[in-house]
């Protein structure tokens, strides 16, 4: 079970083999940020994070990355947005679009409602939780420029409980605010 | 006595052009602080807009843009009247938000902009403009205003994302768009 990891990552990998591969990988990149590389990736914990995020994902969820990505490079624009002087998004946006949405899903699980070109130039993407008595939808748009910006809205009260100008696509607190 | 002819003219002036063909007819130019705030607001989207392949085909944050945003104003028009205007489409939809939503807690002005010469003659046309922290609600920002996008300018770009999601979801389809 264990020696299928880089072969095919589809194969459950028990406890024991998750723990090795967290560690191994966390010591290759402490090496590599004690070595040549420095420490200009930004913190080690994080990058070790990523590193384990990609070797443990199993291929039927790649397929719903795969998914989103499709979505994110084939979307529609408005003609008539053109002729109004509006930019398409550009693969700044289209990459950190993927990169939002594949850490949502991967992290807490989440799948976008909608995912479309903004007028403010850039990719907007929401999501909707129905949960219990409530009825929230985070909202993301990341722009041409590589700004993001979020707002968890509650379309009961018609109130915004949460926004945020997101730096290094960190949605921690906008998603708990989210999922409470 | 200069005084008193000055204010009773003003009186009369605001009495007069509380009748809409009059202030049409002088082509009266309103201020920010003559907007009612249950008056609404039109403007015209498009079918290609809205999301597809998800129901209810709902009008997200990402149709609306700023600055400026045009629409006309309810005292002076009817939701066809979007549509029908001169460079306007047959196959538009109409929809609509109330004065005091567009405000949104006074950090925008409703301004009105009688025939604007970039577009077509349009009496009730009207603008939604950013404010400034320091500015005053009832009082006209300049036109033409650049972008407000900063923290400084009370703008950040997640200001503008929880006022444009918020128009989106508070308003009201006057008229389908067709396909």
């Amino acid at each position: 079970m264990s020696s299928t990891i880089l072969d095919d990552v589809s194969v459950t990998l028990s406890d024991e083999v998750t723990k090795r591969v967290y560690i191994s990988s966390k010591a290759a990149v402490e090496w590599m940020c004690d070595s040549s590389f420095s420490n200009t990736n930004g913190p080690i914990d994080r990058v070790y994070e990523v590193l384990v995020e990609n070797i443990l994902f199993p291929t039927h969820e790649y397929s719903r990355i795969e998914e989103f990505s499709q979505k994110i490079y084939n979307l529609e624009f408005p003609g008539h947005w053109v002729e109004e002087g509006i930019n398409k998004p550009n693969i700044l946006a289209k990459d950190n679009a993927v990169s939002i949405c594949k850490q949502l899903y991967t992290r807490y699980n989440l799948i976008p409602s909608s995912i479309l070109p903004t007028k403010e130039e850039g990719i907007y993407i929401d999501y909707d939780n129905f949960d219990s008595d409530k009825s929230l939808s985070l909202i993301i748009e990341t722009y041409n420029d590589s700004a993001t910006a979020v707002v968890v809205y509650d379309n009961i009260n018609n109130n915004t409980l949460y926004s945020e100008d997101i730096n290094e696509l960190n949605f921690e607190k906008a998603v708990r605010s989210f999922k409470e | 006595m200069n005084l008193i002819s000055k204010k009773r003219f003003g009186v009369l002036k605001n009495n007069v052009f509380k009748i809409p063909i009059l202030a049409r007819l002088f082509r009266h130019k309103f201020s920010p602080i003559d907007f009612l705030p249950e008056e609404k607001l039109y403007r015209s989207y498009f079918i290609n807009e809205l999301p597809v392949k998800i129901e209810p085909r709902k009008l997200k944050a990402s149709f609306l843009s700023f600055p400026n945003i045009s629409c006309n104003w309810s005292r002076f028009s009817k939701p066809e009247d979007v549509i029908k205007r001169s460079g306007g489409s047959p196959k538009a939809g109409c929809l609509s938000f109330t004065v005091e939503q567009a405000r949104y807690h006074g950090k925008i002005a409703t301004c009105h902009d009688p025939n604007p010469p970039s577009g077509p003659k349009n009496y009730s046309h009207s603008e939604l403009r950013q404010l400034l922290p320091s500015e005053d609600q009832f009082k006209e920002p300049p036109k033409d205003r650049a972008k407000l996008e900063t923290e400084k300018d009370g703008w950040s770009r997640r200001v503008r994302l929880e006022y444009r999601n918020y128009i989106a979801k508070v308003l009201n389809i006057e008229i389908e768009p067709l396909a």
